[in-house]
């Protein structure tokens, strides 16, 4: 297997910040293509008029998993040399609450905020503000939440070795999910 | 539905039905990696039921490995099934604790992979073992301000860890662990962090 | 650009990213090198020492700022940028809801962004680094951060509904 490259050494630390760049840029282009540089429309997801975000959102998902599932299976991916973010569940369930909080006050997540202000939007720019200092205050707080914060750790768990079930059969379920969802999500935008 | 999306939808549906009867692949993850101290803890406690198999290169091994451990460098696959076979032959039965040693610019998951499909069922890795051996076991230290769970803890990891030759400290007050602590996290940094 | 279609060319970045890189995407990561850069110029004690910053300081001969997903949001920056510019969507403006003055919108876009920041170092990550790259590789974290994240947007939606219906 000769992937993930940079793990095979494929290419140094340099190039890497080039794949950084050109990465974030084509991220960037299809957040933008898809809307997702609007705060209205992010937060139409919400009130169930503009389902957008769960349509991009999902669709990557789906898109990648089925990407990483079938290039692993053809050997031409090497999955245990990609890093998977590690649990720590109850820090991330809080986070998420907290998190969705501030989406739905903002209207916009971390990198649509940069699409934003990049096209010429304020609010973005002040998202971008606010997230400095929302940062800033975790770090100095850091004492207060850091038990909290490593509560809970379970290592690079995936939800097949949780459940005890095979990659495939997990696939196909968060597939078939996520089309029901995709279903349900027209169903809600032509009631609006 | 316009028929873009039929054709995606569609185009995902059969890709993710055929996942579903395609054979065991092993899903992303890190639950069988294992720490120094678990690894320590066997070693004294059942030093028979653990095998410990360093694939890291012939100098990186010989200038330490961990107590126990057999050498099969990773270039050498054939190696790696041969001792396979070997360890089979010489008792080692798929019960034991087969602990994959890796490090720096080694992955350790290759083989954990390669050992978990001939059938061993508990296989575990360490993805950087000399730097882990020697945070926990040869030099594990506990701050000043540690709390009494955390000093019950660091107790037990003390006594294993002098077991094996280490020199456990208790840092005092003036010993500012600020330039430890940066060091440390500079390194799990650099692994990575997807956000 | 249909939804569908836009998330599919993510899905194809970050699948690029993880043959590439062996990483996914990420974004409030570079916030994070933002404030350690920032405080480190004001304090650079405190940043070496002091372990939220320290994490984000990386090599100390380049600095926080040289820093994988720094460039990659750089990036972000400039492909949303570009598409806009393309399509013509590229035009100074505050987005809010009807009933909303631009200062009350600028308000909430900051506190929103300041609960966001918090909430993303808590949980490591955020949508980039939490919901699409963990979620891809069907990571628990990652899942519990989508449903509670989704979950968390529609229980507080009614205290912004003015905001932005």
């Amino acid at each position: 297997m000769n992937a993930p490259l940079y793990e095979v050494g494929a290419f140094g630390d340099t190039a890497s910040l080039g794949f950084a760049l050109v990465l974030g840029i084509a991220f960037g282009w299809f957040l933008e293509r898809g809307g997702m540089g609007n705060a209205n429309k992010l937060a139409g997801q919400f009130y169930l008029t503009d389902l957008a975000v769960f349509k991009v959102m999902f669709s990557a998902i789906v898109t990648t998993l089925l990407g990483v599932f079938w290039l692993s299976e053809l050997g031409w991916l090497d999955l245990p040399l990609v890093f998977v973010p590690p649990t720590f569940a109850i820090p991330q369930l809080l986070g998420g609450v907290v998190f969705g909080l501030g989406f739905v006050m903002g209207g916009l997540c971390p990198g649509t905020s940069c699409v934003s202000a990049s096209t010429g939007k304020t609010d973005g720019l002040m998202v971008m503000a606010g997230m400095l200092f929302g940062v800033f205050a975790f770090n100095e707080m850091f004492p207060l939440v850091e038990r909290i914060y490593r509560s809970t750790p379970m290592g690079s768990i995936t939800l097949p070795e949780l459940l005890d079930i095979p990659f495939g059969v997990a696939v196909f379920v968060v597939v078939a999910v996520a089309l029901a969802g995709f279903r349900a999500a027209e169903w809600f935008e032509a009631r609006a | 539905m316009p028929s873009a999306n039929r054709v995606l939808a569609a185009t995902a549906g059969l890709l993710a039905t055929l996942a579903l009867i395609a054979g065991d692949t092993l899903a992303p993850g890190g639950a069988g990696e294992i720490g120094a101290l678990d690894v320590a803890r066997r070693l004294r406690s059942d030093p028979d039921g653990i095998r410990i198999l360093d694939v890291r290169g012939d100098s990186a091994f010989a200038d330490f490995h961990l107590p126990r451990a057999r050498h099969a460098a990773l270039a050498d696959a054939a190696h790696l099934e041969a001792w396979v076979a070997a360890a089979r032959a010489g008792g080692a039965s798929e019960g034991d604790l087969v602990v994959i040693v890796g490090g720096p610019g080694i992955d350790a998951r290759r083989p954990w992979l390669a050992l978990k499909k001939a059938g061993f069922s508990d296989v575990r890795y360490m993805r950087d073992a000399v730097t882990d051996w020697l945070e926990s076991i040869i030099s594990p230290i506990l701050g000043p301000d540690a709390d009494d769970e955390e000093r019950s803890a660091f107790e037990e990891q003390a006594e294993i860890a002098r077991y094996f030759g280490g020199f456990p400290r208790i840092l005092t007050a003036a010993e500012a662990p600020g330039g430890d602590v940066s060091e440390r996290l500079r390194k799990a940094r650099r692994r990575g962090c997807a956000f | 650009m249909s939804p569908y279609l836009a998330g599919v060319g993510i899905g194809m970045v970050l699948l690029a990213a993880f043959v590439i890189m062996g990483r996914g995407l990420g974004a409030s990561g570079a916030f994070s090198s933002a404030v350690a850069a920032g405080v480190s110029t004001v304090a650079p004690e405190r940043a070496r020492t002091l372990e939220p910053y320290a994490a984000y300081m990386g090599d100390e001969r380049r600095g926080p700022l040289v820093d994988w997903l720094v460039l990659e949001i750089l990036g972000v920056t400039i492909g949303g940028a570009l598409s806009a510019l393309f399509a013509g969507r590229l035009r100074r403006g505050i987005e809010r809801g009807p009933r909303t003055t631009p200062r009350a919108r600028l308000a909430y876009a900051f506190g929103g962004g300041t609960i966001m920041g918090f909430g993303a170092k808590l949980a490591r990550g955020c949508t980039s680094g939490q919901a699409l790259t963990g979620g891809a590789l069907l990571s628990v974290g990652s899942w519990i951060f989508i449903v509670a994240a989704f979950a968390a947007g529609y229980a507080f939606s009614p205290l912004f509904r003015r905001q932005w219906t």
